[in-house]
């Protein structure tokens, strides 16, 4: 699992999604398969009481049975139709997709990986790059993160945003990101009472809570760990050495190639059906919605002064 | 002290608070939804029109 990655990574995704995407849509969707799953997997500790423990925590995280699924292309897919009939807004839409979508794939990266074809198959994906250790609880997971390839990840994310810095930018926040969600933004003005500063703050938060969440998680990790001195760095692929690395065992060539090609039929059925019968029809319907309420037909027209600062 | 200064005032202590949080105090209340909305309420903090 990545510690600052999904956070880092709603920012890239804005910048370079070219269709209108919701930036509160895209961060949801990076969130989304931890959103309701992660408090299990270290559990929940009050005083010496150990509350809501997964038993074997990388089989109900990321397996089956257990809540693997919702590291799955079907939960960005079945996600992104909710947004367009729930609230009939194809920037929501996209945003979920592609958030959704982004963390799948970047959790495939550690030991575990995901069902990405779940459903059709239970195969799991993974690059093993880092050792998957939330075993170890939430101290033990953290030393042996920023020990290996996957604290390298994380920094790899930071400047990833930081070579499109303008994306964080004030302009960029009220030229783009507020007119591709304009209600989304507004309903946080107006239901927290937050001034311009605070808005754009808002939009900044994750990249600032990511970057921090790297700088401290490191800081406690390399300096104040009092198992420092054993719990080295290792940036071998697939460390660190020294934790006891959890992974699915390999099927073979020949398995895994076969579970990869009812996966990928399964999948791209399953997506012409699911868009033939349900998705375009939502498509059009959230439309037509949008242009009503653009027209200030609707329940509530954009806000377009929200952001703009005077 | 004009607005655009004491936004970036709020943006050092927002990320003080996280670092610190994070390193020394290691409080798991600065998770991944109260950590950014810290960071929210400080600018909120920093940058309220006091003229009210």
């Amino acid at each position: 699992m990545s510690w600052a990655a999904h956070e880092l990574e709603s920012y890239v995704l804005q910048k370079h999604v070219k269709v209108k995407a919701s930036y509160v849509a895209l961060l949801f969707g990076c969130l989304l398969p931890d959103f309701f799953t992660k408090l299990p997997v270290y559990g929940l500790h009050i005083g010496n009481l150990e509350l809501i423990k997964a038993s074997t925590p990388y089989r109900y995280h990321r397996g089956w049975p257990g809540v693997g699924p919702t590291h799955s292309l079907l939960m960005a897919f079945v996600a992104s139709l909710l947004a367009l009939g729930i609230w009939k807004n194809r920037a929501w839409c996209v945003g979920l997709l592609v958030g959704t979508t982004a963390h799948v794939l970047t959790d495939t990266f550690d030991s575990v990986g995901t069902m990405i074809f779940f459903p059709f198959t239970t195969q799991h994906y993974s690059t093993d790059m880092w050792a998957y250790a939330s075993q170890q609880g939430r101290y033990g997971d953290a030393a042996a993160y920023y020990s290996s390839l996957g604290g390298v990840w994380d920094v790899f994310w930071f400047f990833v945003v930081l070579t499109g810095a303008s994306v964080l930018s004030r302009r960029y926040f009220e030229e783009t990101v507020v007119p591709n969600d304009p209600g989304a933004w507004a309903w946080l003005q107006r239901t927290f009472g937050m001034n311009n500063s605070a808005l754009l703050a808002a939009y900044r938060a994750w990249f600032i809570y990511g970057a921090c969440r790297i700088v401290a998680w490191f800081a406690w990790a390399r300096l104040l760990n009092p198992a420092r001195g054993t719990e080295v760095i290792d940036l071998s692929w697939g460390g660190p050495y020294w934790v006891q690395k959890v992974s699915y065992p390999f099927p073979g060539w020949g398995t895994f190639a076969l579970h990869t090609v009812i996966g990928v039929v399964g999948w791209t059925i399953t997506v012409i059906l699911g868009w033939r019968l349900f998705g375009r029809r939502l498509w059009d319907r959230a439309a037509a919605h949008e242009v009503a309420r653009a027209k200030g037909a609707g329940p509530s027209g954009p806000a377009r002064d929200v952001g703009t600062s005077a | 002290m004009s607005l655009k200064q004491r936004e970036r005032l709020g943006y050092v202590c927002a990320v003080l608070v996280l670092i610190v949080g994070g390193a020394l105090i290691r409080t798991a209340l600065l998770n991944w939804v109260c950590g950014p909305v810290s960071v929210v309420a400080v600018l909120m903090i920093f940058t309220r029109d006091r003229r009210r």
